[in-house]
């Protein structure tokens, strides 16, 4: 996807505009939210989870290079080939000689946010390979040409009624008016894909040093697809996705699936070890593994930062995100979005291009509270900030706001003053406050003093 | 501690509210009028069994078979080749795949199959519907009980290529948060335990 991130400020703004977007956002966040919160209540040892898990993670991250070079091992000796990429360009020319080297034309995608990290689709269409994402969300927003808008949910933004109209046109189908006919278009639309496909494309949610299994989850069954019948399949993964053993991994399934959607697991685990057997009927012929860099060392070697590696893509964050709420995926004009996206984009993409995304939010901390390896957002979100302030990324009123705050809290006549004159402001302009709220008979500290008259 | 019948309660209830059928079966002869009569839903059902012993060992395909069945035999070599050259219309237009299950897990009702004991991963993936036969004393209380299994040496061969955890039929809520069931892989999913 097109990188979008200095146009924050007016994405915001027109998604804001756009009520039936505000509809859809609010109804599936709230919705995804319940599942998710009672899905904890009922598993009280999920906290307990969440922290081994943060400890996991930090342990993988002191160890990154020997994890991998265990990985490396342990997956070759089970047929798997290897490569790494240090950044996105080397992973899709990697991608595109397998393509070239074995003639195919056509490749089937399971949902990877690292291939859309990568812009892996545009490549391919560019050198005129025919790619299909499978994924129902995925497949929607690809045919309605647009980046996805949520990790888990990537066409949370669309209504039923535009999915109908959009598959009429592009497919050519009657208009259907339920959900479970238009879900059926897509299957029987990409079921020959897969068979006719040269290569299915994946991503990996984990992958076991200890034994080289890769790790993929889903719920349609369309990453079984796509990684069972193309003769060969390439999963692409960030160097973080590694963990020790399947100990490790026994703590992630308990809580990945049920931090996502609410659920128990997900409909389908599959544990690959390896191309397909000899003695069984599918499976691919070839199985290649990208190890994908792509600046994550550079996040790694930031401490302060480091704990935005531990990020399972779950997107609990985002749902949980009143900013998120609001504004939608495609605002923030990057792969990731919400409060996970706002802290990864500006040490991905540069400070100052992204430096909006920290800034939109309110720090309420709803999202550290709903992460299932509890990554301190709001923390590393004010570390952002701090940073973007000091390259400068602050406009002018911005400063002198800053300056009239610290005056006020370092003199004692200055912080008196504010709430009266606040008040008096919101006396004579009302229109700059449009939720109408009434004032107060008295400020907060003319109350407390008179409360409190010692 | 949980009994088997305790686990098996546990593992339908799971099962059930995924929107899974769950049946048992205290003889062969009950398995068989149940297979019989899922099969029987479908007007000229094409049905896919899978090859592992056990399943082998109870003929099926001589009583599946009748007028208007069809029925691909698992594993012939020539089989095998024509699939393995990507020859899958056949495999594609199959309505019934019927596998059999290496553990099932009783806390989250879930479903595992071996690609290795199952001889691949195709039957319980491209048919609309899934029946699975579970042997009674293969449900184990939690995925704790499993890695264990896993990792024991006798296990090996049978883990294959690709170890798959099925937790109800393929699903998705992509469009408005609607669920709908059979996405991508089987609609329907039958469960029949095997208490004999």
């Amino acid at each position: 996807m097109k990188t979008k991130t200095e146009q924050f400020k007016t994405l915001a703004e027109k998604a804001l505009g756009n009520t039936a977007v505000q509809e859809a956002l609010a109804r599936a966040c709230g919705h995804i939210g319940r599942m998710r919160s009672n899905a904890f209540l009922n598993y009280p040892e999920g906290e307990t989870l969440r922290d081994q898990a943060h400890q996991i993670k930090a342990g993988v991250m002191e160890n990154l290079e020997p994890l991998l070079d265990q990985l490396e091992a342990s997956a070759r000796a089970l047929g798997v080939t290897i490569h790494r990429s240090a950044d996105a360009e080397d992973a899709r020319r990697y991608i595109l000689e397998l393509i070239h080297s074995r003639n195919i034309s056509l490749v089937v995608k399971g949902k990877s946010m690292t291939t859309e990290e990568i812009g892996l689709n545009a490549e391919l269409e560019k050198n005129q390979v025919e790619v299909w994402e499978t994924d129902l969300g995925e497949f929607i927003v690809q045919l309605a040409e647009e980046p996805p808008s949520h990790i888990i949910a990537p066409a949370i933004h669309k209504s039923q009624k535009e999915i109908a109209e959009l598959f009429s046109k592009k497919l050519g189908v009657p208009l259907y008016d339920n959900a479970e006919d238009l879900t059926m278009v897509a299957r029987q639309f990409l079921r020959e894909k897969y068979f006719r496909a040269g290569m299915g494309i994946s991503g990996v949610n984990f992958a076991v040093a200890e034994n080289g299994t890769l790790v993929l989850i889903e719920n349609e069954g369309n990453g079984r697809l796509s990684t069972t019948f193309p003769p060969l399949h390439v999963a692409v993964m960030g160097i973080e996705k590694v963990i020790p053993g399947m100990k490790e991994l026994a703590v992630f399934l308990k809580i990945l699936a049920r931090s996502a959607t609410g659920q128990k697991f997900s409909t389908y685990m599959s544990f690959l070890q390896g191309p397909g057997r000899p003695a069984e009927d599918d499976g691919p012929k070839e199985l290649h593994l990208i190890l994908l860099d792509n600046g994550r060392s550079k996040i790694l070697n930031d401490l302060e930062l480091r704990p935005s590696l531990y990020c399972l893509r779950c997107g609990a964050c985002l749902t949980s995100c009143p900013v998120y709420q609001r504004i939608g995926g495609h605002a923030y004009g990057w792969v990731y979005s919400g409060p996970i996206g706002a802290t990864l984009a500006p040490q991905y993409l540069g400070l100052l291009r992204a430096k909006d995304l920290p800034m939109a939010s309110t720090l309420c901390g709803a999202c550290a509270s709903v992460c299932p390896v509890r990554i301190p957002l709001p923390d590393l979100l004010i570390k952002l900030r701090q940073r973007i302030r000091e390259k400068g990324g602050m406009i002018f009123y911005e400063k002198a706001f800053m300056k009239v705050w610290s005056f006020t809290q370092n003199h004692p006549f200055g912080y008196g003053a504010l709430p009266v004159l606040a008040r008096k402001g919101m006396k004579i302009f009302p229109g700059l406050f449009p939720q109408g709220m009434p004032l107060s008979e008295k400020t907060f500290h003319q109350w407390w003093h008179d409360e409190n008259p010692d | 501690m949980k009994t088997r019948i305790e686990l098996l309660e546990q593992l339908e209830e799971e099962l059930t509210a995924l929107r899974s059928r769950v049946y048992r079966a205290y003889s062969k002869e009950e398995l068989l009028s149940l297979l019989n009569s899922l099969v029987d839903t479908f007007p000229t059902p094409k049905i896919a069994l899978e090859i592992r012993p056990w399943i082998k060992s109870f003929d099926l395909d001589e009583h599946l078979i009748k007028e208007n069945r069809q029925l691909l035999h698992l594993p012939s070599n020539e089989r095998r080749k024509a699939l393995r050259e990507n020859n899958w219309e056949a495999a594609c237009t199959v309505q019934i795949g019927i596998s059999g299950a290496d553990y099932a897990l009783a806390d989250t009702g879930t479903l595992v199959l071996f690609s290795g004991s199952s001889g691949g991963r195709w039957i319980s993936l491209t048919p609309n519907v899934h029946i699975c036969l579970l042997p009674m004393e293969r449900i184990l209380p939690s995925l704790d009980d499993l890695f264990p299994l896993l990792a024991q040496k006798e296990n090996g061969a049978a883990l294959g290529s690709a170890i798959t955890f099925i937790t109800g039929p393929s699903r998705t809520a992509d469009i408005e948060l609607t669920l709908v069931m059979g996405a991508h892989g089987p609609k329907e999913l039958h469960v029949i335990t095997l208490l004999y």
